[in-house]
């Protein structure tokens, strides 16, 4: 795990590198390096074959694609008043960082990897769409095309490198994450929720076989989620 | 732009992009393939496919790949469209509701990002890898451009640099682009290369200025927005640099957008009229005309074609863009 957390801390200084643009910066909310995505990128990625330098490029432009998505999330659905500048900006960094893992890739000569990554963002905007029009009783489906959304960039990196056992796991805690960070309802609910959620994906990590790496690993990163959470509730 | 007819030769190819660029935006999600296609059917000129075709045809002509870039560089102009339709909050284009307008925000958003992925996934059946460095850059750089755009609103102190550098990137990119991509699917030599995406570079500034002139000298009928629109959004053209040399006009210019959220119908009216009485549209025409000659001498050195014919009456065509 200490060699993971220099690997993290190293690409996340990266992925802050190529995130950096100083009129976007002051301008727009700082995008967000999901640590959870991070760490399971480097997992899979690590189990391959490729040469470190594909191997970095390739986790910093997942991230990359990771933000993109994730700053057009935040642009208000409001039909009503023109948008700010701040989101104006937000629209363009997207595109901006699009274009960078792109160009990023290109330069490396990975055609296949570029592939891959587009075929993702393909994907999960067409599970945004069917989220977005999803009738609002339909809660179970609503958790399950989210899960397939946070997780569908990280799931086709796997699936390329054939490493798909862990798949499910990974989803999962990556759900209790959204989940912790998302839902608004009334207090007792949420806790409701992301309790049988959290006792679900402990479950699902108990069930890995003991001599598993990835099985602490796991352990570890949802321990760390629900910590976060708990302490965040005191303050 | 309307383009020459001549161009008729290639229309068996132009409906291949066209079916291709039918089959590309097929979603899953129903609303999504409907946004999709309704932006596609509301027409627009298909300018980069036309720049693609027309350039391969000085070497050996391998459709598929001049489909693949045709198609790709289409979606990547419509997925900009549908972002920059939520950037301008613009409730119409073509004449016809904007997928921001129709669905919201949200969904312009998704279709945007599904169309570039789309865009990206056409290109990647391209193996070569000086094709996708080229492509990407030029992506980089035309998200730069906006941005800068944005930064530059409302800006009278930039200069006219700036604005060539803002045009390039905003509109000259993709077009060079365009011809720079369809000569490389047909095996030019590099000179040959460079030389189409000269010619699609100053075919790109020349038109922009155009565009940029027209925005004062048209009618608010003509443009489907009022006069003077680009410069009340903040964005400061060639003709704006050029009438800012005039003492009186920049006082009044600088006077009228202190408050730029409080500028009237009737002050915009008062700084077109003022603008026009300086020679500020001549000269942006003169520099207009000089980025065609250089697009005229950038195709000297082809042998006499259809296609480079076809390309010279797009750019006789574009200097008749007056009034």
């Amino acid at each position: 795990m200490q060699t993971m957390e220099r690997e993290l801390q190293r690409l996340n200084i990266e992925i802050e590198k190529k995130i950096h643009h100083s009129f976007l910066l002051q301008h727009i909310n700082k995008p967000k390096i999901d640590e959870y995505k991070l760490y399971f990128l480097i997992y899979i990625v690590n189990k391959s074959s490729l040469p470190q330098h594909v191997k970095d490029q390739l986790i910093i432009t997942t991230m990359l694609v990771q933000v993109a998505l994730d700053i057009h999330e935040e642009i208000p659905d409001d039909n009503g008043d023109s948008i700010d500048v701040k989101n104006q900006l937000s629209i363009l960094a997207g595109d901006y960082y699009s274009g960078l893992y792109y160009s990023m890739l290109a330069e490396i000569e990975e055609r296949s990897l570029i592939s891959l990554l587009a075929s993702a963002i393909k994907q999960i905007n067409e599970l945004k769409m069917k989220n977005y029009y999803l009738q609002s009783d339909s809660v179970e489906m609503y958790w399950s095309l989210k899960k397939q959304i946070t997780s569908r960039l990280i799931q086709s990196i796997a699936e390329h490198f054939h490493l798909i056992d862990e798949i499910p796991v990974m989803s999962e805690i990556l759900l209790t994450c959204d989940m912790i960070n998302h839902i608004n309802s009334d207090p007792v609910d949420r806790d409701v929720i992301i309790d049988k959620q959290v006792t679900k994906t402990k479950g699902m990590i108990d069930e890995l076989p003991t001599d598993w790496e990835f099985k602490q690993d796991a352990e570890q990163i949802l321990h760390r989620i629900v910590y976060q959470h708990t302490s965040s509730e005191m303050d | 732009m309307k383009l020459p007819k001549t161009y008729n030769y290639l229309k068996k190819d132009i409906d291949k992009i066209e079916s291709s660029l039918i089959d590309a935006i097929q979603a899953d999600h129903p609303i999504l393939r409907e946004a999709s296609t309704h932006l596609l059917k509301a027409g627009g000129k298909r300018i980069r496919p036309v720049f693609v075709l027309l350039s391969s045809q000085f070497g050996k002509i391998d459709i598929d790949q001049v489909i693949h870039v045709a198609v790709s560089l289409e979606l990547i102009h419509m997925a900009t469209l549908v972002h920059d339709d939520v950037i301008d909050d613009a409730e119409l284009r073509r004449g016809q509701p904007t997928i921001k307008k129709q669905y919201g925000n949200r969904v312009a958003m998704y279709t945007g990002d599904y169309i570039l992925a789309r865009a990206l996934e056409t290109i990647t059946k391209l193996e070569n890898p000086e094709l996708h460095k080229t492509l990407s850059e030029a992506l980089v750089e035309v998200s730069l451009g906006e941005i800068e755009q944005i930064r530059d609103k409302f800006n009278f102190d930039q200069d006219v640099r700036n604005y060539f550098r803002r045009i390039k990137r905003k509109t000259a990119l993709l077009i060079a682009l365009s011809c720079k991509l369809g000569a490389m699917t047909s095996g030019l030599s590099q000179k040959e290369i460079n030389k189409l995406y000269q010619y699609g570079h100053y075919i790109g500034m020349s038109y922009q200025i155009i565009d940029d002139i027209l925005d004062f000298t048209s009618s608010s009928e003509e443009l489907g927005k009022p006069a003077g629109n680009d410069l009340y959004q903040g964005n400061i053209t060639l003709p704006v640099l050029f009438a800012m040399q005039d003492e009186q006009f920049n006082s009044l210019l600088r006077n009228t957008f202190e408050t730029p959220n409080d500028v009237t119908k009737e002050q915009m009216d008062e700084i077109i009229q003022a603008l026009k009485a300086t020679d500020a549209i001549e000269k942006s025409y003169i520099v207009s005309e000089r980025y065609l000659r250089k697009a005229f001498d950038a195709l000297k050195g082809f042998p006499n074609s259809k296609a480079k014919i076809t390309l010279e009456q797009i750019a006789k065509y574009i200097g008749k863009r007056k009034r």
